[in-house]
């Protein structure tokens, strides 16, 4: 359902290669993890995904649709929850959300049942009257969570998604992340926490100087290192060779 | 005191963002532009300053005409210093309640008094950019007659210190008054209020000056300062004797060896007077109200979010999008929408206000020139249109934002029309209360109302398209303040000359056309040129890559 081919990215002229010809396919009803140390690429990698950037070479699909190519099409496939949810202060909550389903075409019905259920989930329900300006990291985190599940995109990515999430909202975005790929989407997250990656990722890959330096199942990872090692020390081992 | 430094060296290079500039110049000298048209701008103000050194010297031989040249020192100090409080009021504001370095300062193990008295300071310095600039020709205009090395000593320690007193004053009455509002939440009605009482004070000074030039019959200037000198309840009079360390200043600087000394000695003890004064305000006050305000707790309203859900078109969406943002930002409320109100205000209200007599003759020659005036009021909206900043700054408003603008599935069109409508709004706005006054003072006919109003709405459109597109291809999103999306944005300047050199250009054409073509091949001509520019500016838009 997520395709890239061979994706590169450098900046300052070509010195430095942030993203260097990277490959990777999300499968449908996958949970994939994005791993990496700090600076490795991985946010300039998703940022390209969801048009943020433009890759300087290779190719992005989004179920099926080149996002250079249609990008509308692609975006609409898609949604995308940063690792700093900057939001626009000065509207409230629930103009946030009209604003995004507005945009994703969702109809009256469909946004008013999906708010329902997702401002429910993330507690939000007493806090969306009011303006962005007043809510803390965790609840801007939640109102572009919600946003970006109102149009229930088949590629779902996240930045760093846990960060800042309270433990019940964690956990329950965590069953929606799981619930989602049940349903035949799938989704595409980064993450330092590797206990998370560990526990809810069908498969990862490990990025590293804008390469990929492992991918696969956790098994399979196990086994390109010799080991029965936890993901952490196969991180530590593989990012520091 | 070593804290004290080094805490103010880091502020300063944060305000002024010394170690940012030199990054920039090392690693991307495209971002050198801005710099050097801050000196452009600065250099564009020379004629202005000019006039202000000829004034100067001018009072200063009344003065000495009349053996009160001591008096010049009395009038420039205490002007300064009135100067200094009035900015400093709304400056003291931003630096301790508006700016967020508070918070990365309260919990490292410095004492209360050094982050204030190192914000105090900083305040100081930000303030000889303009004590500076108006103090200095003084120094020079009376050197000749009182130059000395004392004088010299006496005039810098001087320049220095004149914006201690008013900026503590300043401190203390804003931390006063700040101890009985919970500013949280409501950060944004001081922010507009104080804007509005700035722009009522500097339009009070405009009258006040347009009244008393109007009054005074040309060539008679000199006489009529003189008069405004020897008048014991003129304003500058009154201003140094209510303000005595204007006097001791004076004294200072035009008396001889042991009363200046002594003059100066006084001026510089009532300066750490009030300076201890601030700091202490400050730290009993302001630390303990900035620990309150954090206490606040935050209430949620609750109200039920599905009364009155409606789905909207993309357009609508990202119309309403951006009318919000600017509504709700006194920043861009100021800048974008009351400058609607406050244009023709000036254009129209001030002249016939403070002139009186210049209205009939406008109004005849409107009379005789029909067309003429016509073609003149479509400029005049074009030029207006040019001058508003809301399309120019529509991608940089959104700062840190900007992700959801780029990552949504909205065509081009979608964007375009959605950003195009408040602006092109406010231009209806601005063109009605032009309009309306002019029918009733000129005896304007509702005809050339109505087609200078389509015109000049249509003719606006190339401008305000052109903000748009400049501003999708270089918008200002690194801020921390709105502010700097509005007043240090770039696109502003070049959609303003973009749309002077389209009206500049129309006139030409006009003029030349004049005599042979008629008045409705004119309009029809700038019609045509406008929708074409509109639509090849459009379709630059399109192919514009708004990755930012």
């Amino acid at each position: 359902m997520l395709k890239l081919e061979n994706v590169s990215k450098s900046y300052d002229n070509g010195k430095t290669n942030a993203v260097d010809g990277i490959s990777l396919e999300v499968n449908a009803g996958e949970i994939f993890g994005f791993l990496g140390p700090n600076g490795a690429g991985k946010t300039t990698t998703i940022k390209m995904i969801v048009g943020l950037l433009k890759a300087d070479s290779g190719s992005i699909r989004i179920n099926g649709i080149n996002n250079s190519v249609d990008p509308i099409k692609a975006k609409m496939q898609m949604s995308y929850v940063p690792d700093n949810p900057e939001v626009f202060e000065k509207l409230k909550g629930i103009e946030y959300l009209n604003f995004m389903a507005d945009v994703y075409s969702v109809s009256k019905e469909d946004r008013t049942q999906a708010m329902e259920r997702y401002l429910d989930l993330f507690d939000m329900k007493k806090a969306v009257n009011d303006p962005i300006s007043s809510y803390s990291h965790g609840m801007r985190q939640k109102i572009v969570l919600t946003g970006a599940l109102l149009h229930d995109p088949q590629v779902f990515i996240l930045d760093e998604p846990l960060v800042g999430l309270d433990p019940k909202s964690a956990f329950n975005l965590k069953e929606v992340m799981r619930e989602r790929c049940d349903q035949g989407k799938c989704v595409f997250f980064s993450t330092h926490v590797l206990e998370v990656a560990e526990k809810i990722c069908d498969r990862v890959a490990i990025i590293d100087n804008g390469k990929i330096i492992a991918q696969g199942t956790m098994e399979e990872l196990k086994g390109d290192v010799n080991s029965h090692e936890s993901l952490e020390n196969i991180f530590l081992e593989l990012t520091e060779r | 005191m070593k804290e004290i430094m080094m805490l103010t060296k880091v502020l300063l290079n944060a305000n002024f963002g010394f170690s940012q500039t030199l990054y920039q110049f090392k690693t991307n000298r495209k971002k050198m532009l801005m710099p050097v048209l801050i000196v452009l701008a600065v250099v564009s103000l020379l004629p202005a300053y000019y006039l202000y050194i000829s004034i100067l010297d001018s009072v200063y031989m009344q003065l000495f005409l009349l053996g009160q040249e001591g008096a010049i020192f009395a009038m420039t100090f205490s002007g300064v210093a009135l100067m200094v409080l009035f900015f400093g009021l709304i400056y003291v504001m931003s630096t301790f309640y508006f700016s967020k370095d508070m918070e990365q300062l309260l919990y490292l193990p410095l004492k209360e008094e050094s982050i204030i008295t190192a914000k105090f300071i900083n305040m100081i310095i930000y303030e000889y950019l303009i004590v500076i600039p108006f103090l200095a020709p003084v120094f020079v205009t009376a050197y000749a007659d009182m130059g000395g090395l004392l004088y010299t000593i006496n005039f810098i320690i001087g320049m220095l210190l004149v914006p201690v007193i008013p900026l503590s004053i300043a401190a203390i009455v804003v931390m006063s008054i700040m101890k009985f509002i919970n500013i949280s939440g409501k950060k944004d009605l001081i922010r507009t209020i104080s804007l509005f009482l700035m722009l009522g004070v500097i339009l009070g000074v405009q009258l006040l000056i347009n009244q008393a030039t109007s009054s005074m019959t040309p060539g008679s200037e000199g006489e009529y300062l003189a008069a405004l000198l020897r008048n014991p309840n003129s304003l500058v009079n009154v201003l140094g004797r209510s303000y005595p360390p204007a006097i001791w200043m004076s004294k200072a600087l035009y008396q001889e060896n042991i009363s200046a000394v002594f003059s100066m000695i006084l001026f510089i003890a009532a300066s750490a007077v009030f300076f201890a004064g601030a700091i202490f305000t400050g730290k009993s006050i302001y630390i303990k109200g900035y620990f309150n305000k954090n206490d606040a707790k935050k209430k949620t309203t609750g109200v039920d979010y599905r009364k009155g859900m409606k789905s909207d078109s993309t357009w609508e969406a990202i119309f309403k999008n951006d009318m919000r943002l600017v509504m709700r930002t006194p920043i861009y409320m100021f800048n974008c929408v009351s400058v609607v109100v406050l244009i023709p205000l000036l254009l129209i209200l001030m002249p016939f206000f403070s002139g009186g007599g210049d209205v009939n003759i406008i109004a005849q020659l409107y009379g005789e020139f029909k067309n003429v005036f016509t073609l003149v009021l479509i400029g005049l909206f074009v030029l207006i249109g040019a001058t508003n900043p809301t399309a120019s700054t529509t991608f940089s408003r959104e700062g840190k934002s900007s992700w959801i603008t780029v990552m949504i599935p909205a065509k081009r069109p979608e964007i375009f029309i959605g950003r195009m409508i408040f602006p092109l709004i406010l231009q209806v706005i601005t063109m009605l209360f032009i309009l309306v006054p002019l029918i009733f003072l000129l005896k304007l006919s509702l005809f050339t109302a109505l087609l200078s109003f389509i015109v000049g709405l249509v003719a606006s459109l190339p401008t305000i398209s052109f903000g748009i597109l400049i501003d999708g291809y270089r918008p200002k999103l690194e801020w921390d303040d709105p502010q700097k999306a509005v007043k240090q944005n770039l696109n502003v300047v070049f959609s303003m000359f973009a749309g002077m050199g389209f009206a500049a250009l129309m006139g030409f054409i006009s003029i030349l056309l004049f005599n042979t073509a008629r008045i409705g091949f004119l309009l029809v001509l700038i019609l045509v040129v406008s929708i074409l520019l509109t639509a090849l500016i459009f379709s630059m838009f399109k192919k514009l890559r708004l990755q930012w």
